[in-house]
């Protein structure tokens, strides 16, 4: 108890709160600014640390951490123009809300979905972490396959107007996700020579390429058009672009299902939050008594995604903290910070540096309340962007995705590659293939290859082991009923 | 467009502005890491990129080009100019092994060596409840039961326990991982019997969190001199180490000066500390000429375990 | 679910009968899939030392499946003709498409080279980032004159400042 005080104590210092609060707007900052992404924010801190003491240092990134999410979700919502391949499934709603005239209202319920969904996994990780993160393990490689499988299924029924289109959208992705150095063979598959091919596409250069670009280059089309649209709506003042109370309380289910989803999805190493988003938002729009307004502007859509979103960088924590192993690149980034500051990740942790662990603890609830204050006074100043004519906005933008992904992948390779994807993307969204679906293969598709194969080898000279493995037997068998239900619903949940 | 060269240049120069004592260097030097931001082999290229800017008087930026093993960083560095601006740091067995793979274009003959700044140490690891305590009683337990269940993670780690079971004949499966975090994942679960790992197995270790069984590199884990190194064992190691290069025919001054800075470096407090307690790496220096040496006899011993393991 | 690329694209000239382009789209990626199974696969991949499933298996698995969806949307679309209003790409969407491709690439050779030719950090975007904004600027078209000398010179030196002060990282 005492140790707790004292891990109180020392989070509650003026040091810790600072580089907690930098730490908030740091992330909020990097991770608005379209072409930038919360580990980008986060690599960029890591050498602002070095000279700090260690709790200051965690408290800091773990600020930008969650900084960087909230402010991932500000370039989805006001521009389109996401940073990362979970914020895609922001833009869903997001966008078409901000674009209907309230900005703010669409801010406002990403901001506090988030900080809800952060909380709830917070707290799974304070009282839950070293049991939760030993059950996780028990998920070993049979497990992980099934588990993507019957959610690759479940998220299948965001395919969009044609089921033909989404497949190939869906098999594309996946099959650019091959590319690079098979992890069987260590021989190139795709790589046309290019050793920056190795370790695969990069992934950033590819979503920003066809998430965000094309959007740029379709509203910098638009030209005059869009600009004397938008000041017509800016200038009727809208007086419910702010949500209510009781609004936000309606929001209750698709956020703690978000908050479950994400934090169970943190937990589980190896899976990640790009498949968090979509799935809570699959399971929002299945749920939903009004499936046909998700996609148009629903606060449901936000919700749960920005809950789930965030539920995994609180819950990604477990495997980390415990087990040293990081579930996203954003984890990933904190392993580094975490071996400069001489705090080793592993089961003992909570005896070994107690003081400092809970000092985290504290620092992280400090944290999602930082985000929740800076959050809403940024978030004003944000939603001013919408007021900027386009042919300022964009220009600039652009250049940012440009000098974003030249120094986040380090070199003019990437940025190539960018700009080709670009191509393809736009290419896409006027041939109405799905983006998503091809986002979906992408961060999916070469989870479920690796899975599958180390299960082969792992099977191969016992196959009857395969009867251990009795949940994913199970997943697996039910994944075609799923299939024929969400085929059943599709007339229902297809958009009107 | 000269005198826009020139106005861009004293911009750049007004700006950037810091101390010049020397021939070299006259400007900042950049560091070109082959590794991704935030790791441990970042960080120690960080940490002695602050120190060498004390010992150099200027400026070293710090740029990021990972992927492949360092591979990226090296195709890149080689064909900058050789006056010393431009520098990389990789490791050692982005020069050893990755070239006998036959996948990319360049051999160690193709740079020139800096230094060697400090040595990695990597493991064998296997799951806490495992049947086995030591490498013995895991060899009993695979013979007993026929096959051997890994996780790899790099291809040398891989040639390394296929010439350990061609050897003790016993049949491995080789379960491919993606990163430290996949095979690590995959022993802490008990999904395999063993996996490869980095130094940030030892204090797991300690903790008895999983056990480690072997040492690949050379000399072992001094700290717990129980833990067999594969190098007595069967002559065979992953002898990996930090090593800093700039592209072939490199300024033997500018090199001479970088070298010398990073002898002072590497015995800051920081470094030392970084290396010892937190990357529990091993500290190690050699200059230009001893790494370019110590490389191409690895090559060697990798030329020889590769072809044992195709016969 | 409506796709985020996809929000409000004016509709354009509306002619009465238009050439169904899903039909050649279902072609085209039928076409694709088989040219990466019999073309691209072959020639990329190379399944020797597998133990497991060979690396070939997945792309060639994704490959007919776009084989296969690639049929379904031609048959789905088999009248030659749509009587829907004109979507879907068009040829001034190529045009502009190419313009903006260019505008970059400009941008990003004028950063590689000028970088390379100067050999100091940001001498390529100080040179490259105001050209690349002007052009970009351009393709809105409209856009009034202040806007050019905003993005050219305010735009890039914030960048500039935030990127090298704030945040320390190299550009070209």
């Amino acid at each position: 108890m005492d140790l707790i005080l004292s891990a109180l104590a020392d989070a509650l210092s003026l040091t810790t709160f600072l580089s907690v609060a930098i730490g908030v707007l740091i992330g909020i900052v990097i991770g608005a600014i379209p072409g930038l992404n919360a580990p980008m924010a986060i690599a960029v801190a890591i050498p602002l640390t070095f000279t700090m003491a260690p709790l200051a240092a965690i408290g800091m990134l773990v600020g930008v951490m969650k900084g960087g999410g909230f402010g991932g979700a500000i370039g989805a919502i006001l521009l389109n123009t996401p940073g990362e391949p979970h914020s895609a499934a922001t833009t869903l709603d997001g966008h078409p809300l901000a674009k209907s005239g309230k900005p703010r209202k669409a801010l406002q319920t990403a901001l506090y979905s988030s900080v809800v969904g952060d909380s709830c996994s917070d707290l799974v990780l304070i009282l839950l972490a070293p049991t939760l993160a030993i059950f996780a393990l028990k998920a070993g490689p049979v497990e992980l396959a099934a588990i993507l499988i019957i959610s690759l299924t479940l998220i299948a029924s965001l395919s969009g107007r044609s089921l033909p289109k989404g497949i190939f959208a869906a098999s594309l992705g996946a099959f650019l996700a091959t590319v690079g150095v098979d992890p069987e063979t260590a021989s190139p598959r795709f790589t046309f020579g290019f050793i920056e091919l190795f370790d695969g596409l990069p992934l950033a250069a590819v979503a920003i390429g066809v998430l965000a670009v094309p959007e740029i280059i379709m509203r910098l089309q638009e030209g005059k058009s869009y600009r004397r649209q938008k000041v017509e709506e800016v200038s009727t003042k809208h007086s419910d672009d702010r949500i209510t109370f009781s609004e936000f309380r309606g929001l209750k289910k698709p956020i703690f299902r978000g908050a479950g989803i994400g934090t169970a999805i943190g937990a589980l190493p190896g899976l990640g939050t790009t498949l968090a988003a979509f799935l809570s938002y699959a399971a929002t729009k299945r749920f939903s008594k009004e499936p046909e307004k998700l996609g148009s502007g629903a606060l449901e859509g936000i919700a749960a995604t920005e809950s789930a979103n965030s539920a995994v960088s609180g819950a990604n924590l477990i495997p980390l903290l415990t087990l040293g192993i990081p579930g996203n690149l954003t984890a990933a980034l904190l392993v580094g910070a975490f071996l400069i500051h001489g705090v080793t990740p592993g089961p003992l942790i909570f005896e070994r540096d107690a003081q400092l662990i809970y000092g985290l603890f504290a620092a992280m609830i400090m944290a999602n309340l930082l985000v929740l204050i800076i959050g809403s006074f940024g978030l004003r100043v944000f939603a001013l962007i919408v007021k900027v004519p386009p042919y300022v906005v964009y220009p600039i933008v652009l250049l940012l995705c440009v000098v974003g992904i030249y120094v986040s992948q380090g070199g003019f390779f990437a940025v190539w590659l960018m700009l080709g994807f670009a191509v393809l993307g736009y290419l896409m969204a006027r041939l109405e293939i799905s983006v998503v679906c091809f986002i979906i293969g992408l961060v999916l598709g070469p989870m479920i290859e690796l899975s599958i194969r180390q299960s082969v080898v792992l099977l191969s000279r016992n196959p009857a082991a395969i009867f251990d493995h009795v949940f994913a037997l199970v997943l697996v068998a039910a994944t075609p009923v799923v299939a024929w239900i969400l085929i059943r619903d599709r007339a229902r949940l297809s958009d009107g | 467009m000269n005198i826009l060269k020139t106005m861009v240049a004293a911009a750049a120069a007004v700006v950037m502005a810091a101390p010049v004592y020397a021939d070299y260097p006259e400007k900042p030097v950049t560091l070109i890491v082959g590794f991704r931001a935030g790791g441990g082999s970042d960080t120690a290229a960080r940490i002695l990129a602050t120190e060498m800017e004390a010992a150099l008087g200027q400026k070293v930026i710090v740029e990021n080009k990972g992927g492949a093993g360092g591979a990226v960083a090296t195709e890149y560095v080689r064909h900058q100019a050789t006056d010393g601006y431009t520098i990389g740091f990789a490791v050692a067995t982005t020069f050893a092994f990755t070239p006998l793979t036959g996948n990319v274009a360049y051999t160690p003959q193709d740079v020139d060596f800096v230094a060697t700044t400090h040595g990695y140490r990597t493991v064998y690891a296997a799951p806490k409840d495992a049947p086995y305590d030591d490498w013995a009683g895991m060899l009993a337990t695979a013979k007993d039961r026929g096959w051997l269940n890994y996780a790899s993670i790099i291809p040398l780690d891989r040639a390394i326990i296929q010439y350990v079971g061609r050897k003790e004949e016993i049949a491995v499966n080789i379960v491919p991982t993606r990163g430290g975090a996949g095979a690590r994942q995959a022993v802490l679960g008990g999904h395999v019997d063993v996996g490869f790992s980095g130094s940030n197995a030892l204090p797991m270790h300690e903790d008895g969190a999983l056990k480690v069984v072997a040492a690949l590199n050379p000399g072992g884990i001094a700290e717990h001199p129980s833990i067999p190194a594969l190098a007595d064992l069967y002559g065979v190691a992953a002898n990996e180490a930090a090593v800093f290069f700039g592209p072939k025919g490199m300024d033997p001054e500018a090199r001479a000066t970088l070298e010398a800075a990073l002898a002072e470096a590497v015995k800051s407090e920081a470094f030392v500390d970084f290396v010892n307690n937190k990357f529990r790496g091993f500290e190690t220096f050699l200059g230009g000429e001893a790494t370019a040496a110590s490389i191409a006899a690895d090559a060697e011993t990798y030329k020889d375990l590769l072809a044992a393991i195709e016969e | 679910m409506a796709d985020p690329q996809h929000t409000s694209h004016s509709t354009g000239l509306d002619r009465p009968v238009e050439i169904n382009q899903d039909l050649f789209l279902g072609i085209a990626i039928a076409a694709l899939g088989l040219a990466l199974t019999f073309w691209i696969i072959p020639a990329q991949v190379n399944d020797n030392g597998s133990f497991g499933l060979p690396p070939s298996l997945a792309p060639r698995a994704l490959a007919w499946l776009m084989v296969a969806m690639g049929a379904v949307l031609t048959v789905q679309n088999l009248k030659l003709h749509s009587t829907e209003p004109r979507r879907g790409l068009q040829r001034r969407d190529v045009i502009y498409l190419a313009a903006s491709v260019l505008a970059v690439s400009i941008s990003l050779l004028l950063m590689k080279w000028v970088g390379a030719w100067i050999g100091r950090p940001y001498a390529g975007f100080l040179v490259g980032a105001p050209i690349g904004l002007t052009l970009f600027t351009l393709l809105h078209t409209g856009a009034p004159t202040w806007v050019y000398l905003f993005n050219a010179i305010v735009a890039p030196a914030v960048i500039y400042a935030g990127f090298w002060w704030g945040l320390s990282l190299p550009l070209p």
